[in-house]
C-alpha cells in the first residue's frame, strides 16, 4: 500500500471484523483525494475480504491511530478499550459539518 | 479620465493635469502584491495552526474543525481591531488582510467604533453591519439560489 507514490505515510489498526487505515496524501495529489481513497479502499477490500474497511485521509484519524498503535505496541490495552477507541473514531468519521 | 471630460476642461486645467501626471508618484503595484501575499499567507498559517490545535486536542476532524477555526480567527481579528493593531497590519498588507475572514471581523468592529459617538442604538447598532451585513446577505442569498438550482436539477433534470 505504501508503494503507491501519492501516499507518504500510513497508519493502520485492525480487529477481527474491522480494519482502520489512515493515509497521508502529498500536496498536489490531494486534488485527487477522493479517487485515491476509493482505490485504496477497494484494494484493501480485495486483500482482506472478511474485514470491514474504513479508509480516511483525515488528520484526526491519523493522529488517533498513531496513539492506538503506540498503545498496542506497549501492550497496555485490552480488547474492550481498543474496541471503545475504535468505535469513537468511527463515529467521529461519520460526523459532518 | 475619459476623453469626453478632457474636452470640457479649460486650457489651464489641462495644463495642470499634465503637470500633476508628471509629479504623481507611481503606485508600487508589484511591491503591494508581494506584501499582500505575505500578510495573507501569515494569517492563513495562523489559521492552520489553530485548526490543527482543534483537531489534536478536541474531537474535531478535518471536516468539522473549520467552523471553530473561523470563529476563533474572527474573534482574534475583532480584539486586534479594538486595540488598534489591525489597522497597522492592514496598512502594510492591504488586501492580504481584508480578503481572509479576519477582514470580516475588522469590518464589523471598525464600523461600530467609528459610529460610537452617534449613540448605541442608531450609531453602533445601525452602522455595525454597514459593510459586513451586505456580505452576510450576499452569502445567504447566493446559497439559497444555488440550493434552488440544485434542487430543480435533481428533481427534474435527473442528475
Amino acid at each position: 500500500m505504501i508503494a503507491k507514490e501519492e501516499i507518504s505515510d500510513v497508519k493502520a489498526v485492525n480487529t477481527e471484523k474491522e480494519l482502520f487505515a489512515a493515509i497521508k496524501v502529498d500536496n498536489f495529489d490531494r486534488f485527487r483525494l477522493k479517487k485515491i481513497e476509493k482505490s485504496i479502499k477497494s484494494d484493501l477490500e480485495k486483500m482482506y475480504p472478511n474485514h470491514e474497511i474504513i479508509v480516511s485521509s483525515d488528520k484526526k484519524m491519523m493522529w488517533e491511530l498513531e496513539q492506538l498503535e503506540q498503545k498496542l505496541q506497549k501492550g497496555n490495552t485490552d480488547k474492550k478499550s481498543l474496541k471503545k477507541d475504535l468505535n469513537k473514531i468511527k463515529n467521529l468519521m461519520k460526523e459532518k459539518t | 479620465m475619459s476623453n469626453n471630460q478632457k474636452k470640457q476642461l479649460t486650457p489651464v486645467q489641462q495644463e495642470y493635469q499634465k503637470l500633476q501626471k508628471n509629479r504623481e508618484i507611481d503606485r508600487p503595484v508589484f511591491k503591494n502584491c508581494i506584501k499582500a501575499f505575505i500578510t495573507g499567507g501569515l494569517i492563513c498559517l495562523i489559521g492552520q495552526v489553530i485548526q490543527d490545535f482543534f483537531i489534536y486536542y478536541f474531537d474535531f476532524t478535518d471536516q468539522t474543525a473549520g467552523n471553530p477555526t473561523v470563529g476563533t480567527l474572527i474573534f482574534i481579528a475583532m480584539l486586534l481591531t479594538g486595540f488598534g493593531v489591525y489597522d497597522r497590519i492592514a496598512q502594510f498588507g492591504g488586501a492580504g488582510s481584508a480578503v481572509p475572514v479576519t477582514g470580516f471581523g475588522n469590518a464589523v468592529i471598525s464600523a461600530a467604533i467609528e459610529h460610537r459617538t452617534e449613540g448605541f442604538v442608531l450609531g453602533v447598532g445601525g452602522n455595525m453591519f454597514k459593510l459586513a451585513g451586505s456580505v452576510i446577505l450576499f452569502g445567504v442569498f447566493s446559497a439559497f439560489v444555488i440550493a434552488l438550482v440544485k434542487t430543480i436539477l435533481i428533481r427534474w433534470g435527473g442528475l
